[in-house]
């Protein structure tokens, strides 16, 4: 059988025929400019890999409608919003951005053939802006709908120049394609927020001139081979495509926490990094070692650990934490996070003391769970103010002490609230002579105080006054 | 800084021209003022100066000053020669006298009164020009007509002018502020007469223009007068008494009393119903700045101040201006005095004792250093400086009060910038101005060194590490 194929190639290859219409394929397409070739020889399609990808994961991404909440003025307000996301297994799991579905308070999803389902949030996380959501299985069994689902690259393996497919809902368009090529694999953007929400500080960036727009993200940037390789999150419409999408192996780690625990565990230590650039020699140590410490949380538990602002941190727990750029800050940011919580972590730092003495020192730091300056609000209706829990991360922001309370976030005009002079920024301490921990307590008391026909002290701090406030029932609205 | 060259307000002497005219007319119906307006024509003058900064950066200021007595003492509106401006800043100050031959005579400053509403200079030679005569003063009165003399400007030949007004509105904030229409060209430091005796009532305060927030002591005061006039306004003479009695000869600081606490707010209604207080008035204290007289004396946050010394200090039922009626108060302390406040904590009465302290000193006014070659200008941290930025108060480190542009200082990766407080520079702590100087002229000399790392302290009250390259 294989010498019946050996011989078959052979004669193949030297039949002049064969060779004469493999010369007319090449150069006809050449000669397109000037004369014109048959039209059979010359295809419009698009290249057989760019429709292979779009086979495998076209009909696996969804257009995301979601409701979220704002509160203006102290009052909730509803608004919906569009994003892109991408599904993922057979159980009916999409994966999308934390800014399209971790906030929102009604999800649908929008299959390629356009039917709409219902679904659930999963599980989020800010710090990659990442977010996993449900469809509704029962709802596609009863009415028969279909779904396909794609497959995960492997982003560590993208390069520079290589052809990638954005697919996603931009401005609303769904289904939409757009073509481009990884312009950068390793793009690094200082950590910013969403809605306050921390973002930015564990990975770095796949670059595409692809065109992404607002409602794309959520989506997936695609190689050829038809496979993910990373979720469509910014884009810069001032610019001319400048797109920018989390590769797809941050997904993959984070994916897991979510399904199991809805949001991912992260440790904390306080430390603000920065890369050495030309400070190695002012250290006296090689290029490439190293990382500067630019500052340490109040209260922290580096600071508690004796970490100073300006050591320079040279390994945690014997893995060396170079960093030279800033492109190289998001690993030992993210290695410092993927300690367990709670455990003893050592770290190795230099120290220049007065005199150029430079010192070697070990220094012993416990880990907590890493938390947002930022906590969910919510509504104490009977005052008329919206709140949020306070948290560590806020009040080391604020260089305060670590004190119990609850944030006002805004005071709705006319309110109970508004008559007593409260502000936002009011951090609430005491209700009456009840210390006040959480807003589910603050809210239980506030229905409470609510049916009371006396005047009661409500205590907040205010910057770093006390104030006393005052609440007259019926003297808001 | 305000350039007080009267240049911008040529086109306004046309329309002034008709009030002058009418008060010239009343004035020839009023023989006495007629007489007393080139009398006090004559104790007016010009109190010049250049503020040139460490960059070279100039203005010339320029403005009304009062000759107080024969000694050639002046007094000029503090917003000529704001607290915020350095004395180094100050070079060329002048006295021009505005009659005769006009001569310019050399001056020194001499210090800001304690309610820091004017300041002193001093003429460094005799000055030919008189006096003005607070012998006789009157009380100013709703609907009272009152004249005012000031000078017109340099291309105006320094000529006197006179406005004539009625008050229409007396605002009883710390100072009493008097309202009257406008009175047309009059400047700060205009002196105003009662029409009808001549007798000294105030000194005017920079015109509001037609909006009515007034900014005085740095604290804005909205003034709702309820029409669309121009307005006018003075200080009566009770606020500024003392001022002119005890006026100095010499260099001097003055000794502000502190007391340490920001943040108050008066007594509300509803709080006053809370603990059931019977008196109206009282003062909610806010923040009680650890170390400071008030902390030391046993004050806290939320307690609310009763009485002074015995005695209610606001009688008023307007919450803003109980506040300023117990700053009012406390400007009548010396520091080292003792005073006893009988305070409220949390509905239970308590008398505490407090040693009056003095106020920190401005950062304006500390000790500043500039270095040419990296382009920073520093001084010694005030109080407020580590205060504001939640530092301990114990916080060594100096200031950054400018950068130059383009100079090494502002093109580092981190540039410096004005507000950061350093505290190490290279290896070595940064107590003071002193230490700074010695560490950066030291890097700068060392032949090979390529760059200083300054350790910062940014507002928010992160740290930083700043590069400035020394080639």
């Amino acid at each position: 059988m294989l010498e019946r194929l050996r011989r078959f190639v052979s004669n193949a290859l030297s039949c002049r025929a064969v060779w004469g219409a493999a010369l007319a394929v090449w150069v006809l397409p050449q000669l397109g400019g000037c004369a014109s070739a048959p039209a059979w020889m010359v295809s419009d399609k698009p290249s057989w890999r760019t429709q292979y990808a779009l086979a495998h994961v076209s009909p696996a991404v969804v257009r995301i409608n979601v409701v979220m909440r704002d509160f203006r003025n102290g009052i909730p307000e509803n608004f919906r919003a569009i994003g892109s996301g991408v599904i993922i297994d057979k159980q009916g799991q999409v994966l999308t951005n934390f800014h399209v579905a971790g906030r929102a308070r009604r999800i649908e999803i929008i299959l390629p053939d356009q039917e709409r389902v219902r679904a659930k949030l999963i599980g989020s996380d800010h710090w990659t802006d990442l977010a996993l959501v449900q469809m509704d299985m029962a709802q596609l069994s009863a009415r028969h709908l279909h779904f396909k689902w794609a497959t995960l690259g492997n982003s560590s393996r993208v390069q520079l120049g290589q052809p990638v497919l954005a697919i996603g809902t931009p401005y609303g368009l769904s289904r939409t394609v757009t073509r481009g090529i990884i312009s950068n694999t390793d793009r690094f953007f200082n950590a910013t927020t969403i809605d306050g929400y921390e973002t930015g500080w564990f990975n770095n960036w796949l670059q595409t001139d692809a065109a992404i727009n607002p409602g794309n993200s959520g989506g997936p940037l695609i190689n050829l081979r038809g496979q993910v390789i990373g979720i469509n999150t910014r884009g810069d419409p001032s610019a001319n495509n400048l797109g920018f999408a989390i590769p797809i192996n941050v997904a993959r780690r984070v994916i897991p926490s979510l399904l199991k625990y809805r949001k991912v565990a992260r440790s904390y230590v306080g430390l603000e990094l920065e890369p050495m650039l030309g400070l190695s020699h002012f250290y006296h140590l090689p290029a490439q070692t190293g990382v500067l410490i630019r500052s340490v949380d109040h209260e922290s538990p580096a600071s508690l650990g004796g970490v100073h602002a300006l050591d320079v941190l040279l390994s945690v727990n014997g893995h060396p934490t170079n960093c030279r750029f800033p492109e190289q800050v998001s690993a030992v940011r993210r290695y410092i996070s993927d300690q367990p919580i709670g455990s003893k972590i050592t770290l190795r730092v230099e120290r220049m003391s007065d005199g150029s003495k430079i010192q070697r020192k070990t220094l012993y730091v416990f880990t907590q769970r890493l938390e947002s300056v930022i906590a969910p609000r919510h509504q104490i209706k009977p005052w008329g103010i919206v709140v949020r829990n306070l948290t560590d991360a806020y009040l080391r922001q604020q260089q305060m002490k670590m004190i119990r309370g609850v944030l006002v976030t805004s005071v709705q005009s006319g309110s109970i609230a508004d008559a007593a002079g409260m502000e936002d920024g009011d951090i609430i301490r005491r209700v009456g002579s009840s210390r006040i921990v959480d807003s589910l307590q603050l809210k239980v008391l506030a229905d409470r105080m609510a049916k009371t026909k006396r005047p009661y002290a409500v205590v907040v701090k205010r910057g770093r006054s006390e104030r006393t406030l005052v609440f007259s029932p019926g003297s808001g609205n | 800084m305000n350039d007080r060259s009267t240049l911008h307000r040529v086109p306004a002497l046309v329309s002034l021209s008709a009030g002058i005219l009418a008060a010239c007319v009343t004035a020839s119906a009023a023989p006495k003022v007629a007489k007393l307006v080139p009398e006090i024509a004559r104790s007016i003058v010009v109190v010049q100066y250049t503020a040139e900064n460490e960059f070279h950066k100039t203005n010339k200021v320029s403005g009304q000053g009062v000759v107080l007595n024969k000694k050639g003492v002046v007094l000029v509106s503090s917003d000529l020669i704001p607290q915020d401006i350095p004395l180094d800043y100050i070079h060329h100050l002048k006295i021009r006298i505005v009659h005769g031959d006009m001569p310019k005579i050399s001056a020194q400053y001499l210090g800001r009164t304690v309610d820091g509403l004017f300041c002193y200079v001093r003429a460094l030679k005799p000055l030919a020009a008189t006096p003005l005569q607070f012998s006789a003063t009157a009380k100013p009165y709703l609907a009272e007509r009152v004249f005012s003399v000031g000078r017109l400007g340099k291309d105006q030949a320094y000529g006197a002018f006179v406005g004539v007004n009625r008050i229409k509105a007396m605002i009883p904030l710390v100072h009493t502020l008097i309202a009257t229409d406008s009175f047309g060209l009059t400047d700060a430091n205009s002196p105003v007469f009662d029409y009808r005796t001549g007798k000294f009532i105030g000194l005017t305060v920079p015109n509001p223009g037609d909006g009515m927030i007034l900014t005085l002591l740095g604290r804005s005061v909205p003034v709702t007068l309820r029409d669309n006039q121009q307005v006018g306004m003075f200080i009566g003479y009770n606020s500024f008494k003392q001022d002119l009695t005890d006026i100095p000869t010499k260099r001097f600081v003055a000794k502000i009393p502190w007391f340490g606490t920001l943040d108050s707010s008066g007594l509300r209604s509803a709080v006053r119903k809370l603990y059931n207080i019977k008196q109206r008035s009282g003062l909610m204290v806010g923040q009680v700045i650890p170390g400071m007289p008030a902390a030391k004396g046993g004050l806290k946050s939320r307690d609310i101040i009763l009485t002074v010394d015995g005695k209610p200090f606001a009688h008023t039922p307007v919450a803003a201006l109980m506040v300023e009626r117990f700053e009012h108060r406390m400007q009548q302390l010396k520091p080292g005095q003792v005073i006893k406040l009988g305070i409220l904590r949390n509905g239970k009465p308590k008398t505490i004792t407090i040693t009056v302290g003095q106020a920190p000193t401005p950062p304006s006014r500390l000790p500043r250093y500039y270095d040419r070659k990296i382009g920073l200008v520093v001084h010694n941290l005030a109080f407020i400086d580590a205060y504001s930025r939640k530092l301990p108060l114990t916080q060594k480190g100096v200031y950054v009060v400018l950068v130059h542009n383009g100079k090494p200082a502002s093109l580092g990766t981190t540039p410096v910038q004005p507000g950061y407080i350093i505290t190490r520079v290279d290896d070595h702590r940064v107590d003071d101005i002193v230490a700074f100087k010695k560490l950066v002229t030291k890097a700068e000399t060392t032949p090979g060194k390529p760059e200083i790392i300054f350790e910062v302290i940014k507002g928010d009250g992160r740290t930083a590490a700043c590069h400035v390259s020394l080639n």
